[in-house]
C-alpha cells in the first residue's frame, strides 16, 4: 500500500538560479515525513518533482526502489492534496472525490462504493451532492484529502494543507490528518513553513533552507539537538549563547558561557575538538529569579521588554555581564510576581547544564 | 498639395452644417434626396455657386428606401429623384406635387421621346433626369457563340458564368419577356407561367449583384449578364470587349425623374435646381461622371462622338418599354424568386 | 487563498442612488431595445398597402406566411450556415484563445492585439478584400496557378464556401475574446489536479478545462451564431446572393418587396428563436456535469 521515497541527488535550476541543490534523503513507506522551511526554500519544488510536476534537472527520484523520476504525473502512484486544495468547482463532493477513480476506469459499483468509504473516512458522509462553494475551509480540506487518498496512492503529497484555515481549525484538522495518517499506514510527505504544525505531526522533518537540506530527523532532535543556527532558529526559537570550553575531565566538559555563567556538561553534547562554539539555549530553559544578590551560580540581568501571550509571557532579558547579550526567556503568565519580573525590573538567569546544546559548527 | 492646406474655420462650420440633420427650412436652402452615385458633386457646387442656395444632399439606394424615409419624415425633402413606375405611384398617392412650368425654362431641351410618358403623361409633376435601360452585357473575348435574347444569356453552356442583377422584378420580367407576355400584368397566372422557365434561369447564375454587377465580369469571374445599362457603359469604358445589347425579347427603360414632394417647404429652390439640371452644360457634366442615356437632347449634341458611341449609353434599335406600378404583386414577385434560389 | 461562501441576500434591493445610475442604462435599453422591439412586433400584426406602407392592424397573417415551407427551409438553412460557421470558429478559436491566455503576458499583449486588429478597418473593407483574394484571377488562385496549374482556377468566390470562409473570418474575434476571458481565469492548480488524479493530457480537457471554459464558450458561440444567423452582407458579397438565406429575405422584405410587416414577422420570429435558445441554454447550463 505505502512505499519509500528516495530522493538520489535530486536538483533543479532554473537557467543559473538554483533552486535545489542535489538532495539525498530517503523516506521510509509509512512515514510522515514533513518538508520545513522558509518561502521559497525550494521545498514546494521538491514536493512537485516528486507529484511529477517538475523535472528534476539532476539526479533520480525513486519510489519503491523503482525509478519514476520520468513517469509523468498521472501514471505516478502519488496523490497531492494542493494548497488551496484546487477542488474542482464544477463538481460536487462526490464528483471531486470520484474523480481520480473515474480516470482509472473503476466499476461503477467500486467506485460508489469506495467514494463512500472516502467520505466516511474523513466525517463528510451526507455532504456528497454539495459543491465546493457551499463548503466551509475544513470541508474543502477533507474533501482534498479524501479526493487524494481514495485513489489508495502510495504516498500521500501535502502542499501547506493548512495554511487556508483559521488557527483553531488548523489544530482540529492536524489532529485529523494526523490519526488518518496512522490508520491508513500511508506514506505522508508534508511541505509547511509552520514549525508548530512539523513538530507536532512528523515522524520526521527535513529542515530546508535555500535548497538544501539543513538537518534531517525526528521533531525532538530537530529542536533539541539542532545541526545549525539555521535549523536553530528556524525550528521554535533560540538564544544563541557563545561558550568557550575551559576544561573538562571524565566525560564532562566545563564551559563558560557569555555572561559569566559555568557549567560542566556531558562531553557528547560538545563538538569534539573545538575550543569554542554557540550553545543553544531555549527560552523556556532560561530560569529566572528576583535578583537577591545570592551566590548561586545565576548571571545578573535587566528585564527590557514583556510581551503577554496568556498562559505565558515572554520576556527579553540584559545580560549585565554578556557585552550586551540579550536573552529570550518564558516565565509563566501568574498573576503574583509581576513586579519581580516587570520592564526593568532585575533577575538572575540560570540556565541549567544537562539542558545545554551546543552546535557542532559554531 | 492639397492634403497640406489647412481646413479653414469657414469650411469646417460648413462641414459641421453639412453634417446636421436636415431640418434647415430657411429660404436659401435645398434639400435634396437623390439616389447615391447618381448626382455629380460639381453640378451641387455649380448650382450653389451661382445662386447661393446650400444644398443638403441626402442620398438612398432604392425606390422603397426613398419612399419610406419620405412617408416618415414629413417635408423634410424639397426634391426626391424617383424612377417612373414609382413617380406614377407617387403622384396617384397625392405625394408629389404639380410643377411650375413656367420656372422652368429649359423643358424644351429634353428629347421628346422623354416627354408625356405613361408615368405623368402631361409633364405635371416630374422632369426626367437620367434614362436607363436593363440589357445584355458579353465578354466578347470569352463568349464567342451569337448572343442576342434573354434565352441565348440562360444556357447551360454559361452555366455559372452568368451575373445578373439582384432585383426580383427584373428577373420576372425577362422571363416575361422571353415568353411573350405583357411585363406590367404581374398576377399569380402570370407568375405561374413564368415559374418553370425563371427555375431553370436562376440555377445558371453564378452572381446576383445590384450594386455593382460589372465587378464580377472585371474580375474575370463571369463572362456574361443582364445589367444597368450604366455599369455596362462604365464597362465599356474600361474595355472594348464588353460589349451590350438589349434583349431581342424587349427591354426595361427606366427614366429617374425630379419632382416635389407635396410637402416641400422650399418650393421656389427646387424649381430652380430643376431648371439648372435642364441646361445643357449641366446635364452634360452628369453624363460625363454617370454614363446613363440623357434624355436631354440639347446637352446630348455637347458630347464626344467617343460617349455617344457607348452602346449601353445610347443602344442602338431594341424594343424598349416602361414598368408600370404593380402595386401588391411586388410581395408575390419577391416570394417567387426566393422560392426559386432557396430550391437550388 | 479560499474563497468564502457567497452570501446572497435577498432582501437587498438598490437604493435610490443605485436606481439613478442604472438610469442612463434603462434609458438607453427602452429606447433602443425595447421600444424597437414592440414597433417590431405591432409592424408585424399589420398589413402592407397597395403602396406598402404600413396598415396597423391585429392579423396573425404574416406569422402564417413564416411558416410557409419556402421560408421554414431557408431558416433551417440559415441556422445550418451559422451552425457551420460557430462550429468552425469554435474548432479555430478554442485552441488560439487557449494558447493566448497560456503565453506568456508580453506574448499574450501582442496576440490579443492581433486578434483586434481586423476591427481597425471596415467590416466591408475586409469583406471586399477576402472577394480580391477568393475571386478567380485573385491571390489564391494565383499561387495555385504558380503551384499546380492543373488545379488553377478553382472557382472559390461566390460559393457557399466562400460565405462559410467569410463569416468564420468575420466572427473569429468574438469566440476568441471570450474564451480568452474564461480560460485566463481558470486556475493552473485545477489541471495539476486532474494530471495528478491520473487525468493524461486528453482527458484532462473533456473533464476540466471544457466544462470550466464552458461559460466562455457559450458567450463566445451566442456572439458568433446570433449575428451570423441574420447576416445578409457576406452572403451578398462572398456567395454572389444565389442562397438566401434568413437576413437577405429579410433584407429584401424591407428594400425590395415592400412588405414591411412581413419582413417584421420574420424578424419577431428570429428574435423569438434567440430567446428560447437562450432560455434552453441556461436550463442547460450544467451545475455539476460529473457526479460520484
Amino acid at each position: 500500500m505505502s512505499a519509500s521515497i528516495e530522493l538520489d541527488g535530486v536538483g533543479k535550476r532554473y537557467g543559473t538560479v538554483t533552486a535545489v541543490c542535489e538532495v539525498r534523503l530517503t523516506i521510509a513507506a509509512g512515514e510522515f515525513l514533513t518538508l520545513l522551511g522558509p518561502s521559497g526554500c525550494g521545498k514546494t519544488t521538491l514536493l512537485r518533482m516528486i507529484a511529477g510536476f517538475e523535472a528534476p534537472t539532476a539526479g533520480r527520484i525513486l519510489l519503491g526502489g523503482e525509478d519514476i523520476t520520468g513517469v509523468p504525473p498521472h501514471r505516478r502512484p502519488v496523490n497531492q492534496v494542493f494548497q488551496g486544495y484546487a477542488l474542482f468547482p464544477h463538481l460536487s463532493v462526490r464528483g471531486n472525490v470520484a474523480f481520480g477513480l473515474r480516470m482509472r476506469g473503476v466499476s461503477p459499483a467500486e467506485l460508489v462504493r469506495r467514494v463512500d468509504e472516502a467520505l466516511a473516512l474523513v466525517s463528510l458522509e451526507g455532504l456528497g451532492e454539495r459543491f465546493p462553494s457551499e463548503l466551509s475551509g475544513g470541508q474543502r480540506q477533507r474533501v482534498a484529502v479524501a479526493r487524494a487518498v481514495v485513489c489508495r496512492p502510495q504516498v500521500l503529497l501535502l502542499d501547506e494543507p493548512f495554511s487556508a484555515l483559521d488557527a483553531k481549525l488548523r489544530q482540529t484538522m492536524r489532529a485529523e490528518l494526523q490519526a488518518l495518517q496512522r490508520r491508513l499506514g500511508m506514506t505522508f510527505v508534508l511541505v509547511t513553513h509552520d514549525q508548530d504544525e512539523a513538530l507536532a505531526l512528523s515522524d520526521r522533518i527535513a529542515v530546508i533552507s535555500a535548497g538544501a537540506l539543513e538537518q534531517v530527523g525526528p521533531p525532538r532532535e530537530i529542536y533539541h539537538r539542532p545541526a545549525t543556527a539555521f535549523v536553530a532558529d528556524f525550528v521554535g526559537h533560540a538564544n544563541l549563547v557563545p561558550a568557550e570550553r575551559i576544561g573538562g575531565s571524565a566525560g564532562r566538559v566545563a564551559v563558560r558561557l557569555a555572561g559569566g555563567l559555568e557549567a560542566g556538561v556531558p562531553a557528547e553534547c560538545w563538538p569534539a575538538g573545538r575550543k569554542a562554539t554557540r550553545a543553544v539555549v531555549r527560552p523556556e530553559q532560561v530560569v529566572l529569579r528576583p535578583w537577591r544578590g545570592d551566590g548561586r551560580p545565576a548571571a545578573r540581568a535587566r528585564v527590557t521588554a514583556v510581551e503577554f501571550r496568556g498562559d505565558r509571557e515572554h520576556l527579553q532579558v540584559a545580560l549585565q555581564d554578556g557585552g550586551g547579550l540579550t536573552l529570550t526567556a518564558v516565565h509563566p503568565g501568574g498573576e503574583g510576581d509581576r513586579a519581580d519580573f516587570a520592564v526593568g525590573a532585575e533577575v538572575a538567569i540560570g540556565i541549567p547544564a544537562d539542558h545545554l546544546w551546543f552546535l557542532p559548527g559554531g | 498639395m492639397k492634403f497640406k492646406t489647412p481646413i479653414l474655420p469657414g469650411r469646417l462650420a460648413a462641414l459641421l452644417l453639412a453634417l446636421l440633420p436636415v431640418a434647415s427650412r430657411g429660404a436659401g436652402q435645398l434639400n435634396l434626396f437623390g439616389w447615391s452615385e447618381y448626382v455629380p458633386q460639381p453640378v451641387l457646387e455649380g448650382f450653389t455657386r451661382e445662386t447661393g442656395i446650400k444644398v443638403n444632399f441626402e442620398t438612398y439606394s432604392s425606390n422603397e428606401e426613398m419612399l419610406a424615409k419620405l412617408v416618415a419624415g414629413g417635408g423634410r425633402y424639397d426634391l426626391v429623384q424617383p424612377s417612373d413606375y414609382t413617380a406614377e405611384a407617387m403622384i396617384r398617392r397625392k405625394l408629389l406635387q404639380p410643377l411650375d412650368r413656367a420656372r422652368l425654362t429649359g423643358l424644351g431641351n429634353l428629347a421628346p421621346e422623354f416627354t408625356g410618358r405613361a408615368h405623368d403623361p402631361e409633364g405635371r409633376y416630374t422632369v426626367p433626369y437620367m434614362s436607363g435601360s436593363v440589357g445584355i452585357v458579353v465578354n466578347t473575348e470569352k463568349v464567342k457563340t451569337p448572343v442576342r435574347g434573354y434565352r441565348d444569356v440562360f444556357q447551360a453552356a454559361h452555366r455559372d458564368r452568368i451575373v445578373v442583377v439582384n432585383d426580383s422584378r427584373e428577373l420576372v420580367s425577362w422571363a416575361l419577356y422571353a415568353l411573350g407576355q405583357p411585363v406590367n400584368t404581374v398576377d399569380p397566372a402570370s407568375l405561374a407561367r413564368v415559374r418553370p422557365l425563371l427555375a431553370e434561369w436562376i440555377k445558371l447564375v453564378k452572381v446576383f449583384d445590384s450594386d455593382s454587377p460589372k465587378t464580377a465580369l472585371l474580375n474575370g469571374d463571369v463572362d456574361l449578364g443582364v445589367v444597368w445599362s450604366g455599369e455596362a457603359a462604365l464597362l465599356w469604358r474600361e474595355n472594348r470587349k464588353f460589349q451590350y445589347l438589349l434583349p431581342a425579347e424587349g427591354a426595361h427603360q427606366f427614366v429617374d425623374v425630379l419632382a416635389i414632394p407635396a410637402g416641400a417647404r422650399n418650393v421656389a429652390e427646387a424649381h430652380r435646381f430643376m431648371d439648372y439640371i435642364l441646361r445643357p452644360e449641366v446635364s452634360r457634366q452628369i453624363s460625363a461622371a454617370f454614363p446613363y442615356t440623357n434624355p436631354n437632347a440639347a446637352a446630348r449634341r455637347l458630347l464626344s462622338p467617343d460617349e455617344l458611341a457607348n452602346p449601353a449609353s445610347y443602344p442602338s434599335g431594341g424594343k424598349l418599354e416602361s414598368f408600370r406600378d404593380i402595386g401588391r404583386a411586388a410581395a408575390d414577385i419577391d416570394r417567387l424568386v426566393t422560392d426559386l434560389k432557396s430550391a437550388k | 487563498m479560499t474563497p468564502a461562501p457567497v452570501a446572497r441576500d435577498p432582501g437587498t434591493r438598490p437604493g435610490a442612488l443605485a436606481w439613478l445610475l442604472l438610469a442612463p442604462l434603462l434609458a438607453w435599453l427602452a429606447l433602443f431595445v425595447v421600444a424597437p422591439a414592440l414597433l417590431l412586433l405591432g409592424c408585424s400584426l399589420g398589413e402592407r398597402d397597395e403602396f406598402g406602407q404600413v396598415l396597423w392592424g391585429f392579423s396573425l397573417e404574416n406569422y402564417a406566411r413564416v411558416l410557409d415551407p419556402i421560408y421554414l427551409r431557408i431558416f433551417l438553412r440559415s441556422l445550418g450556415f451559422a451552425a457551420l460557421t460557430t462550429g468552425l470558429c469554435l474548432l479555430i478559436g478554442y485552441p488560439v484563445a487557449y494558447q493566448i491566455a497560456r503565453a506568456a503576458p508580453r506574448v499574450r499583449e501582442l496576440l490579443l492585439l492581433l486578434v483586434m486588429v481586423p476591427f481597425w478597418t471596415s467590416f466591408l473593407v475586409r469583406t471586399y478584400a477576402w472577394m480580391a483574394i477568393l475571386r478567380e484571377e485573385g491571390l489564391l488562385n494565383a499561387l495555385v496557378t504558380w503551384l499546380q496549374p492543373a488545379w488553377a482556377p478553382l472557382g472559390l468566390l461566390y460559393t457557399p464556401a466562400a460565405v462559410v470562409t467569410g463569416l468564420v473570418y468575420s466572427y473569429l474575434p468574438f469566440l476568441i475574446l471570450p474564451v480568452y476571458a474564461s480560460v485566463e481565469k481558470l486556475d493552473g492548480a485545477l489541471i495539476e489536479a486532474a494530471h495528478d488524479l491520473g487525468a493524461g493530457p486528453w482527458r484532462v480537457f473533456p473533464a476540466v478545462i471544457l466544462p470550466l471554459t464552458l461559460p466562455g464558450i457559450a458567450a463566445g458561440v451566442t456572439l458568433v451564431f446570433v449575428p451570423a444567423v441574420a447576416m445578409f452582407a457576406v452572403t451578398d458579397l462572398l456567395g454572389g446572393a444565389r442562397v438566401p438565406l434568413i437576413g437577405n429575405v429579410i433584407q429584401n422584405q424591407f428594400l425590395q418587396a415592400r412588405d414591411w410587416p412581413f419582413g417584421a414577422a420574420l424578424g419577431v420570429a428570429l428574435l423569438g428563436l434567440f430567446l428560447v435558445s437562450q432560455l434552453v441554454l441556461r436550463a442547460l447550463r450544467p451545475r455539476g456535469a460529473l457526479r460520484g
